[in-house]
């Protein structure tokens, strides 16, 4: 178990080098710089490199990656150009908002759909099953801006609820409002993530229902209850646990659209600002803690499958 | 008698001050801007933020686009228009409790002229060439000397990166938070959220301002806008907003819309120096396709104002060219057939957008299915991000056709450099510019910049699709809302909320 841990630890290290070594070279490679992008219309060729100079761009590109590393290596992640602030300060912000969003939708996503992706798989081909799989089918195709303002409209225009469009100026310091401020987007991701994991769930059920050890367990009497929760579920949880990881790193980033929509200063705007500007710090920065999220949940999920299927070992 | 007028009147005017103070007022604006000193960077949204809201220089220009006194109280020019002597106001303190005086003008200017942009941090130093020396004979007198008359000096002492700070002040904090002589003091800036203005207590003028707080809130989407004002969130849309949604908030009772010219022109510039449109035949092709009327109904439902150079109505020395070329395809096609193009062999092109701009961007896709409806022109439309576009199109003139909005005011003499992304070389246009920049007699001056746009639309330089609209809504109870206004800044002091 140690000797695997310790491989998984090296393994996560060198693709955090490999992801922030590549954005890096992306960067260089794609046209814009930061400090034209900050000159805007007062930029011309004289005037670029003297900002340059001041922001310390000027560098060759190999000594300012070797001088991010330097950094990096002691946990100061450097200065954002665009934002003249920490990275870290930048990337704390993001997360305080983002990750609240991602874990609860995908908390409550789940709570939705395992009962009715259950429901939906052991009524197979009944109208409630065509119900379950045609508002799923829905729920995917709807795109999530529109789902968004959609609840915007609905719940605050309509209905008068007071929730806030947007995030407040003063983001947590005014806990209640940014608490607020989170309800519609976190509804929002939960319905689209639900819609995909219904399916998931029923299909999951479906092929575990079909095996030969659920037939036996039916065959030698057991309830089917007990069929379902203590052998298929079980099984069935495999799947969907692998489908929940892979949201969870995914949504760090792709929540963006949401984002917009409902004016949240999340990891994704910050990430598709960052990108815009050129700023690499920043690009840098967040590429590494997402990576570093991506290692640790990936980590989760094979720990878990050693859990849930007796097959799996680290030993 | 009159004296008990004027206390009446007095005592009246001091009631409803006393009743409009006070309360939270919070505009929606589409970008963050990277800096918030106007002299660091360019930008309108720095400006629409701190420009005589926070930061303000020794004249101003108010919402009519005059230029009227600010931190000067009033100012001489000699006979030979090279000497300039303004006396400032008195007692007048910074947001952080320094006095103002003349060294804090003098050190502003030294640094903005200082040719050495590395060292001083300032952008666009060649605006400041002509000022030879400024000096300050007391701590209330400021003295500029010219090398020569520069018909737009006050003009220049007029625009956002003239404004003045402490003279202490570092440059990298007031890069981040703005310290000023204004009605409001830069409280904070949210990054990714906004920004927070609050009332001066300090401010010179008495009364001024009515609100206690004014908070900027970085919203790009249009819809995401549109919903916060609906819901209550924000109080107004102050630029930019969406035709259709104008359309959905006149028609509610609860708000009010407000359009009108402003300063900014959606120029598709063609590369003068680059083929095809290095041909001026080709170029005044493009002007006789396009349907200006159709476009602004089409891509802006009516929003917009028809013009035929590098200016807006509202400007001074506008000349009308509207109707220069009136839209004639036939006369299109047989400039094009000239020019060696026809239906065997139609004129390719590409065509760059900005994706970060929604009106430049739906302008430029409807003025791409125009010119293809031409049937001996093939556009192809490329999409870049605003980061790309600046290095490409705009710093080094890799391009063909693009379309951006100018929305300084009085940019004209843009044209006059043939070195910027037009690529646009002409003596005579320059001879014009440098006419109306030197002259002593404003008639002869004004002679030359009408000229000056004749002669650009003559040469076709670029396509001025039209002066954008500046077109926003808020919420009935804001009073006194400067709206479609000629100033670089949202001018704020003395709006208010009805209560």
């Amino acid at each position: 178990m140690w000797s695997y841990l310790a491989r998984r630890f090296a393994v996560a290290l060198a693709t955090l080098w490999l992801a922030s070594s590549l954005v890096f070279l992306a960067l260089l490679v794609i046209p814009g710089d930061p400090a034209s992008i900050i000159l805007g219309f007062g930029a011309d060729p004289e005037r670029i490199a003297a900002l340059q100079a001041r922001l310390g761009l000027d560098k060759p590109p190999l000594e300012r990656y070797l001088l991010w590393y330097a950094g990096a290596l002691q946990g100061d992640l450097g200065e954002s150009i665009r934002y003249s602030s920490p990275v870290r300060t930048e990337i704390a912000r993001g997360l305080s908002v983002t990750l609240p969003v991602v874990v609860f939708s995908l908390l409550l996503a789940t709570l939705i759909s395992v009962p009715l992706g259950v429901l939906a798989a052991r009524r197979a081909g009944s109208w409630l099953d065509v119900g379950i799989s045609t508002a799923a089918l829905l729920g995917i195709v709807l795109p999530s801006f529109w789902v968004g303002l959609m609840f915007i409209y609905l719940f605050i225009v309509r209905l008068d609820l007071p929730l806030p469009t947007s995030f407040p100026i003063d983001g947590w310091r005014d806990p209640q409002r940014a608490l607020l401020a989170l309800v519609l987007p976190i509804l929002t991701v939960t319905l689209s993530r639900s819609a995909l994991l219904v399916r998931m769930v029923r299909g999951s059920v479906l092929e575990v229902l079909s095996q030969d050890y659920v037939r036996t367990a039916r065959a030698k009497g057991l309830a089917e209850r007990k069929v379902l929760y203590k052998h298929a579920l079980k099984n069935a949880a495999l799947p969907v646990v692998t489908v929940l990881g892979l949201e969870f790193s995914q949504l760090l980033i792709a929540a963006v659209i949401v984002e917009t929509v409902f004016g949240l200063p999340g990891l994704g705007s910050l990430s598709l600002t960052a990108i815009n500007a050129r700023d690499f710090p920043l690009v840098q920065g967040i590429v590494v803690v997402l990576a570093a999220f991506i290692v640790l949940v990936n980590l989760i999920v094979d720990l878990l499958y050693a859990y849930l299927d007796p097959r799996v070992s680290y030993a | 008698m009159t004296k008990r007028w004027f206390w009446a009147l007095f005592l009246l005017l001091g009631l409803v001050f006393a009743q409009n103070r006070g309360g939270t007022l919070t505009v929606a604006l589409q970008t963050e801007p990277t800096v918030f000193d106007p002299s660091q960077a360019a930008g309108a949204d720095i400006a629409r933020m701190v420009y005589d809201n926070v930061l303000q220089g020794l004249v101003k220009r108010n919402a009519k686009g005059e230029i009227v006194p600010a931190l000067a109280e009033r100012w001489k020019v000699s006979a030979s228009s090279l000497t300039y002597t303004f006396t400032l106001r008195k007692g007048v303190k910074f947001h952080d409790g320094t006095p103002f005086d003349a060294a804090d003008v003098v050190a502003k200017f030294n640094r903005a002229k200082d040719p050495d942009t590395k060292r001083s941090g300032h952008i666009r130093p060649e605006i400041y060439r002509d000022i030879a020396s400024v000096t300050a004979p007391d701590a209330s007198t400021v003295t500029f000397t010219l090398k020569q008359p520069n018909q737009d000096f006050l003009f220049v002492l007029s625009l956002p990166e003239s404004t003045i700070g402490p003279r202490e002040r570092k440059l990298e904090d007031q890069k981040v938070k703005p310290v000023g002589t204004g009605p409001f003091r830069f409280v904070a800036w949210e990054r990714g959220v906004g920004v927070r203005l609050e009332r001066n207590e300090a401010y010179y003028i008495p009364n001024l301002p009515y609100l206690d707080r004014v908070n900027f809130r970085f919203l790009g989407d249009g819809e995401a806008q549109l919903a916060a004002l609906r819901a209550g969130d924000i109080d107004v849309i102050a630029y930019s907003m969406l035709p259709e949604n104008a359309q959905i908030l006149a028609r509610d009772a609860r708000f009010k819309v407000f359009s009108g010219s402003g300063t900014a022109e959606a120029v598709a510039s063609m590369n003068n120096s680059r083929a095809p449109f290095n041909d001026v035949r080709v170029r005044r092709a493009m002007q006789y396709a396009v349907n200006k009327d159709e476009l602004i109904q089409s891509a802006m439902l009516g929003y917009g104002t028809k013009i035929g150079s590098m200016r807006s109505p509202g400007e001074a020395c506008y000349e009308d060219l509207s109707g220069f070329y009136a839209y004639d395809p036939n006369r299109a096609r047989q400039l094009l057939a000239e020019a060696g193009f026809n239906a065997q062999n139609p004129l390719r092109f590409t065509f760059t957008l900005a994706a970060e701009f929604p009106y430049e961007r739906r302008i430029g896709e409807a003025l791409a299915a125009q010119l293809n409806r031409l049937g001996v022109v093939q556009v192809n439309i490329q999409v870049v991000d605003f980061g790309t576009w600046i290095q490409r199109a705009f710093v080094a003139a890799d391009y063909q056709m693009t379309i951006i909005g100018h929305v300084e005011a009085n940019d004209i003499g843009r044209y006059a450099n043939p070195g910027y992304y037009w690529r646009y070389n002409s003596p005579q246009v320059q001879q014009l510019y440098t006419t109306y920049l030197r002259s002593n007699d404003p008639k002869k001056s004004c002679d030359a910049l009408k000229a000056m746009q004749r002669k650009l639309a003559e040469d076709a330089v670029s396509i001025w699709t039209m002066s954008l609209p500046a077109l926003g809504a808020y919420r009935a109870n804001v009073m006194n809302w400067p709206g479609a206004s000629l100033s670089p800044g949202i001018l704020l002091a003395e709006v208010y909320l009805a209560r």
